[in-house]
C-alpha cells in the first residue's frame, strides 16, 4: 500500500515541479511563439521522467531488506509506477482545465 | 469632457500636422464619449501634409469600424474612444481660368471702365506681376492679404453653388455636410481651428473662417438661418514660426507661375504682424472665445535637408516632420473642448492664453502637466493614456514584430487564443493590419533595414536633447536596442513601471498574466463591437499594470 501512496505523492511532487517550470517559461510574442510548445514538452518530459525516476529510486534506494517484503514490494512496484503515471496525467489534465487561461493551460 | 458637440477645422499644411497630433490624442483616448466632426481646409488638394493627415483620420476610422458599424461608436476610458467624421474642402484652383488671382477675379472682363477700376483696386493691394499671377494651386504662399480674400470667396462661392444646386463639387457637398452639423449643434457647438499665423493658407483663413461659415449658412438658407457668434464657441491656435526651410533662389522665382514663394526668413516678421492684427481686430475678438499663443522661442529647426535643390511650394512632396508645437496645439484643442471657464459669457472678448515650459541648459524639459494642465488630474490621465498607447505600440511593433513584417497584433490575438481566450478571433487579418499600420505611424517602422520614425519619435527629436516624458531607451531605433526593450519600462519615472513578473518573468510576461485576469467593462466603457472590446481589454490591462498612475 505504501508503494502506491509513495507513487502518488511522487507524481504530485513531479507535477508541481512541471507547473513551476512551465510558469517560469516567459510568454513570447510574434506569429510563431514557442513558449506554449515548451510548456507542453515540459509536461510530457516530466510525465516520462516521473515513472522512470520513481522506479529507479523505489527499486534501488527504497526497497525493503526483508525478503518477503521485498517480493511484495517488487510485485506492487510496476503497478504503483503505472498508478503514478496515470495520477500525473489525470491531475495534470485537471489542473490544465482549472487554470485553462494560465500557463499550465497550455498542457492540454 | 463638455457635452457640447465638437468640431475641428484644420487649415493649411501646419493645420494638417496639428490635426495629425490631434488624431493621435484621440487614439490614446483623450476625448471620451465624443463624436468629433473634422474639416480639412486647403487650397492645395495634393499637399503631402494634407494627404497624410486625412489618411491618418481615415485609418483611425477603419480601426474603429467593425462589420456594419462604420467608424465605430464613441467609447469611454479606452483607446480610440472618440468617433471621428472627416470632411474635406479645398478651394478649387485647378480649372481653366482659376489658376491665379488675375484669371479667377476676371479683371480683364466687363466694360472698359470696370476693367480700369478693377485693375486699380487690385494693383493697390496686390503686386501686379507677382502676387496677381502666381499659381494658387500650392496655396497662398504667405500672401495673407490675398489669401483671406480668396478663402472667403471660395467658401461663399461654394454656398452659392449649393444654394443653386448646380455644379456642386464633391468638396462643396462635404463642406455643406459639415456646416449643416454645425448649424444643428447651434449654441452647443465648440469649434477649434488649427493653423499657423506665419504662413499662407492658415494665416489667411483664421481671421475670416467664422465669418465665412456664417455667410455660407446665410446664403444657403436664403437669409433664413445664421450662426450666432455670441453663442457658438470658436477657438484657435495662434501658432508662430517654428521651422525654416531653404530660401528660394532667383532661378526658382524667375517664372510668373512661381514668382512668389514663401520665404521662411520673413516668418518672424509675419508672426509679429499677425499677432498685432489678432490683438486689435474687433471681428476676431468678437468671433473667438479663446486664442492660444503657441510658439518656439529658440532657433527654428530646418525641415529640409541641405541636399534639397529647391524650395517646396506645396504638392505631394511637402511632408514636414512632426514637431512638439503641433502636439501643444492639439493639447490646446483639448483644453478648449474640456474647459467651462469663459465659455458661457456671450459678451466677453476673446481670451488670449499662453504658458511657459522650463528651459535649462539650452533645452526644454517637458512634464505631463505642461501639455494638458492638471485640472481634474488631466496631466495624470494624459500620462497614463499616452504611456499605455506607447506600450501597446511597442507590443505590436517590437514584441510581436509588426515593424519588421511579422504579424503584430494578429500574433497577440493568437496569444489570446493559446491562453483559451478566443473571443477576439473574429478580428480579421486586414483589421489587425490596420492597427499595425496605425502603430507604425504613431511610433516607428522599418523599411527593409532603414529605420523610419513615426509621430511620437519625431516629436521627441524636436525637443532632443531635452527631457520628453519617457526614458530615452523607450525611443530605441536599432534592432539590437529594440530587442532589449522592456515594454513596461518606458516612463522616465520608475514608479510608473510595470511589475517585473517575478524572478523568471519580465514586464511583458506580467502584462499577459494581467490581461488574462482582466477584461473589458462593457457598460462602463461603452464598448459594443469585438474590436472595441479587444482594445478596452488591453487598455484595462496596461492601465492596471501602470498602477502608480491610477492610484
Amino acid at each position: 500500500m505504501s508503494t502506491y501512496i509513495l507513487s502518488v505523492i511522487f507524481a504530485a511532487v513531479v507535477l508541481l515541479l512541471a507547473a513551476l517550470i512551465s510558469n517560469a517559461i516567459k510568454f513570447e510574442g510574434g506569429s510563431n511563439p514557442k513558449d506554449s510548445g515548451k510548456r507542453k514538452m515540459c509536461f510530457w518530459i516530466f510525465a516520462i521522467l516521473n515513472p522512470v525516476i520513481f522506479y529507479v529510486v523505489a527499486a534501488f534506494a527504497m526497497a525493503p531488506s526483508n525478503r518477503r517484503d521485498l517480493e511484495q514490494w517488487n510485485d506492487s512496484l510496476p503497478i504503483a509506477v503505472g498508478v503514478g503515471f496515470v495520477v500525473y496525467i489525470v491531475l495534470g489534465f485537471v489542473l490544465s482545465k482549472i487554470f485553462k487561461n494560465g500557463k499550465v493551460g497550455n498542457w492540454f | 469632457m463638455s457635452q457640447d458637440k465638437l468640431f475641428v477645422i484644420a487649415i493649411g499644411g501646419t493645420g494638417m500636422r496639428c490635426l495629425e497630433s490631434f488624431t493621435h490624442l484621440c487614439a490614446i483616448g483623450m476625448f471620451d464619449n465624443q463624436e468629433i466632426e473634422i474639416l480639412t481646409l486647403d487650397t492645395d488638394q495634393t499637399n503631402g501634409n494634407k494627404a497624410k493627415a486625412e489618411e491618418l483620420v481615415r485609418l483611425y476610422s477603419r480601426v474603429k469600424t467593425f462589420g456594419q458599424t462604420e467608424g465605430g461608436t464613441p467609447n469611454a476610458n479606452t483607446f480610440f474612444s472618440a468617433k471621428l467624421n472627416l470632411h474635406m474642402y479645398w478651394t478649387n484652383y485647378s480649372g481653366v481660368g482659376r489658376e491665379n488671382y488675375k484669371n479667377l477675379t476676371r479683371i480683364t472682363t466687363g466694360s472698359i471702365e470696370n476693367q480700369k477700376i478693377n485693375k486699380l483696386i487690385s494693383n493697390l493691394f496686390l503686386a501686379e506681376d507677382s502676387v496677381q499671377e502666381f499659381n494658387l494651386a500650392h496655396g497662398y504662399r504667405a500672401q495673407t492679404h490675398l489669401g483671406s480674400m480668396l478663402m472667403y470667396h471660395g467658401i461663399v462661392e461654394a454656398a452659392r453653388n449649393v444654394a443653386k444646386g448646380s455644379n456642386v463639387g464633391p468638396e462643396e457637398k462635404d463642406l455643406e455636410k459639415f456646416i449643416s452639423k454645425l448649424e444643428l449643434a447651434g449654441a452647443n457647438a465648440r469649434i477649434f481651428i488649427f493653423g499657423s499665423v506665419f504662413g499662407g493658407t492658415g494665416a489667411s483663413s483664421i481671421p475670416v473662417i467664422p465669418k465665412a461659415l456664417q455667410e455660407f449658412v446665410k446664403i444657403r438658407s436664403g437669409g433664413k438661418s445664421d450662426i450666432d457668434f455670441t453663442k457658438a464657441k470658436f477657438g484657435a491656435t495662434l501658432l508662430t514660426e517654428y521651422f525654416t526651410f531653404k530660401k528660394p533662389d532667383n532661378n526658382q522665382t524667375s517664372s510668373k507661375h512661381d514668382s512668389v514663394i514663401a520665404d521662411s526668413s520673413f516668418f518672424p516678421l509675419n508672426s509679429q504682424a499677425a499677432l498685432q492684427f489678432y490683438q486689435g481686430d474687433p471681428t476676431v475678438k468678437k468671433c473667438y472665445k479663446k486664442l492660444y499663443h503657441i510658439g518656439w522661442p529658440i532657433t527654428s529647426k530646418k525641415i529640409d535637408g541641405d541636399g534639397k535643390e529647391k524650395t517646396e511650394t506645396g504638392g505631394a512632396n511637402q511632408k514636414n516632420p512632426c514637431h512638439i508645437t503641433e502636439l501643444l496645439c492639439a493639447c490646446a484643442a483639448y483644453d478648449f473642448f474640456t474647459t467651462k471657464k469663459g465659455m458661457e459669457d456671450a459678451t466677453s472678448d476673446a481670451e488670449y492664453l499662453y504658458k511657459a515650459v522650463e528651459f535649462k541648459d539650452n533645452s526644454f524639459s517637458f512634464s505631463f502637466n505642461d501639455f494638458v494642465g492638471n485640472e481634474n488630474k488631466a496631466g495624470e490621465t494624459f500620462a497614463n493614456r499616452l504611456g499605455a498607447f506607447f506600450s501597446l505600440a511597442h507590443i505590436s511593433l517590437t514584441k510581436n514584430g509588426a515593424s519588421t513584417g511579422d504579424t503584430g497584433i494578429k500574433g497577440f490575438i493568437k496569444r489570446c487564443e493559446e491562453q483559451k481566450l478566443p473571443q477576439y478571433s473574429s478580428i480579421t487579418d486586414e483589421e489587425c493590419a490596420d492597427l499595425n499600420t496605425y502603430f507604425k505611424l504613431f511610433a516607428y517602422t522599418f523599411d527593409k533595414e532603414k529605420f523610419i520614425p513615426g509621430w511620437l519619435y519625431q516629436i521627441r527629436s524636436s525637443v532632443a536633447p531635452g527631457a520628453f516624458l519617457f526614458d530615452s531607451k523607450a525611443f530605441a531605433d536599432t534592432s539590437s536596442e529594440l530587442k532589449k526593450l522592456d515594454v513596461g519600462e518606458l516612463f522616465m519615472d520608475k514608479k510608473y513601471h510595470w511589475p517585473g513578473g517575478g524572478m523568471f518573468g519580465d514586464s511583458y510576461d506580467a502584462f499577459v498574466k494581467q490581461l488574462i485576469k482582466s477584461g473589458p467593462k462593457e457598460a462602463e466603457q461603452k464598448v459594443n463591437t469585438v474590436k472595441e472590446k479587444f482594445l478596452a481589454h488591453i487598455y484595462n490591462s496596461i492601465t492596471e499594470s501602470q498602477s502608480a498612475l491610477i492610484k
